[in-house]
């Protein structure tokens, strides 16, 4: 039998894993939204288990949402967002990047890479992984995409704070809600004033002088 | 002789299931924030000759106030405090493509037809609008609430104190996610002392929608499940609003003939037009409508973080 080119390569044919028909994938039953991007205002931290990590916000690229364009373009939203003195993190910080996107019923679903939708029962259930989400708000300090806060806007929280803890110590004698949350609260705000001093001391070098 | 019993029958002159002859509607939050007075309608763009309108915002009421130069000194000049936002309008849409086999076959006016199809362009612009509209809610500099703690009483204070610290008058809006709703409720049970809650009755519900729950310590609540997701998921941000936080703006491709020719004007927000595909045996029902959204005075508005 003569050799042809098909055969030359001894049917070295490519494989790849079956896929499920289109009629029968399975797509996660959640609001379609639109590409988003992690923001971030001087203003915007929180105190989580002891320490002051960055709150952070959405700018989402829904056409006609806060100055988003016709064709989804942000240009003219992270002008306004900029002028408000808040920061856009690229999607590149992370590696892989964290804006993650699904296949839903209803168009695309985009979640952060935290979290992990499953389908439970019926129902679309989510899973965070919470240390992730907080490392990598860490990183965002430690590498410098995040200024570490003006003290005033900390004090602005704690105040609030104090507020919180003053009501309820005025009530406590007379209320047990108060009092049961008294405890609770007061915790809180030892743990924001002890998180701002660690955040505010500096570090001191160990290494020796020349 | 054998009985003539159902499953003599069955598949023949018996059918397994017959069709209720009405549609029970699948469960979704179809309440409509849009009459809310945190909300400010700014017109549409039709014949405006862009696609955007800018509001301006000018210290016109009290942002100057005088002093006091001396006597034969002369007052020096102020410039006027001013700014702006702009709203840019976009298309939002939804298709529903039926094919004439699907139709004919329909059983239930008013169901999965033409009309059915129809009317619920109306939920599903008031559904983008909530969406539009929540996700503006980590916008606003001043936030209130905890990672990881429930809305309890003293959050939903601490938002009313920081609008009021900006000197936001009137009435004050706050738009929740249903959890969030279910742990202020929570909370307050454990409430004592001088506080209101004021149910919404039937005519507030008519006038601001099935979302509106009522008024607490004067705050009108409203409940969105559109509230978005915080900190990767961990919370949810909903939002207190001052009267004109937000503003809005709309625009409709007019006139149109749309669905069962009727002539769509200007300014309605949403127009349904059917679309003939012959070829195919096809009918798209297709609703649009044109709208932007966007944050308008960021001192007007605080975010409300809380648990999940």
């Amino acid at each position: 039998m003569a050799a042809n080119f098909g055969t030359a390569d001894g049917g070295n044919f490519a494989a790849q894993p079956a896929s499920r028909p289109q009629g029968m994938a399975t797509l996660l039953n959640l609001p379609s939204n639109a590409a988003w991007w992690y923001t971030h205002h001087p203003a915007h931290w929180q105190c989580v288990d002891g320490e002051w990590l960055p709150d952070l916000g959405q700018m989402v690229a829904i056409p006609g949402l806060n100055r988003v364009d016709k064709n989804g373009d942000t240009a003219l939203a992270e002008v306004h967002l900029a002028k408000k003195g808040m920061t856009v993190i690229p999607w590149e910080v992370e590696p892989g990047g964290y804006c993650i996107q699904y296949a839903g019923a209803n168009g695309p679903v985009f979640l952060s890479k935290w979290e992990k939708p499953k389908l439970v029962a019926g129902q679309t259930r989510m899973s965070v992984d919470h240390e992730g989400y907080r490392a990598f708000c860490r990183r965002l300090v430690a590498d410098g995409i995040i200024k570490i806060p003006d003290p005033d806007f900390i004090g602005v929280i704690i105040e609030r704070q104090e507020r919180v803890v003053s009501e309820h110590q005025t009530r406590a004698p007379t209320h047990p809600g108060s009092a049961l949350a008294l405890p609770v609260e007061q915790k809180r705000l030892e743990d924001m004033r002890a998180a701002r001093e660690r955040m505010y001391t500096p570090v001191k070098s160990t290494k020796a002088k020349a | 002789m054998a009985n003539i019993d159902f499953a003599a029958l069955d598949g023949n002159a018996r059918v397994a299931a017959v069709l209720y002859q009405s549609i029970v509607m699948k469960l979704a939050d179809t309440g409509s924030l849009r009459n809310a007075p945190c909300f400010l309608n700014v017109g549409s763009v039709n014949g405006t000759g862009s696609d955007s309108i800018q509001v301006p915002v000018v210290g016109l009421n009290g942002t100057d106030i005088m002093s006091a130069p001396g006597d034969g000194v002369s007052v020096s000049n102020t410039s006027i405090t001013s700014s702006a936002a702009t709203v840019v309008v976009a298309r939002q849409a939804l298709r529903y493509d039926l094919t004439d086999l699907a139709r004919v076959s329909n059983s239930v006016p008013g169901g999965v037809d033409l009309d059915g199809l129809s009317n619920a362009m109306v939920a599903a612009f008031n559904g983008r609008f909530n969406q539009l509209a929540c996700a503006l809610s980590s916008g606003f500099s001043t936030q209130v609430g905890s990672t990881g703690v429930d809305l309890t009483t003293d959050t939903f204070y601490s938002a009313i104190f920081a609008l009021q610290l900006q000197s936001v008058m009137g009435e004050y809006d706050v738009i929740l996610h249903p959890q969030q709703y279910n742990d202020l409720m929570s909370s307050l049970r454990a409430e004592t002392g001088p506080a209101q809650y004021l149910i919404a009755n039937q005519e507030q519900t008519n006038a601001l929608g099935a979302s509106y729950k009522g008024k607490l310590f004067g705050v009108n609540v409203h409940v969105s499940s559109y509230v978005p997701t915080a900190n990767a998921g961990a919370d949810y941000r909903g939002m207190m609003l001052g009267n004109g936080a937000i503003a809005y703006a709309l625009g409709t491709p007019a006139p149109i003939a749309a669905a069962g020719g009727v002539i769509i004007p200007a300014g309605s927000p949403v127009a349904v037009e059917w679309e003939r595909d012959a070829a195919s045996g096809l009918t798209r029902v297709v609703g649009s409508s044109f709208l932007g959204v966007v944050e308008l005075e960021d001192l007007k508005g605080v975010g409300v973080l809380s648990d999940l």
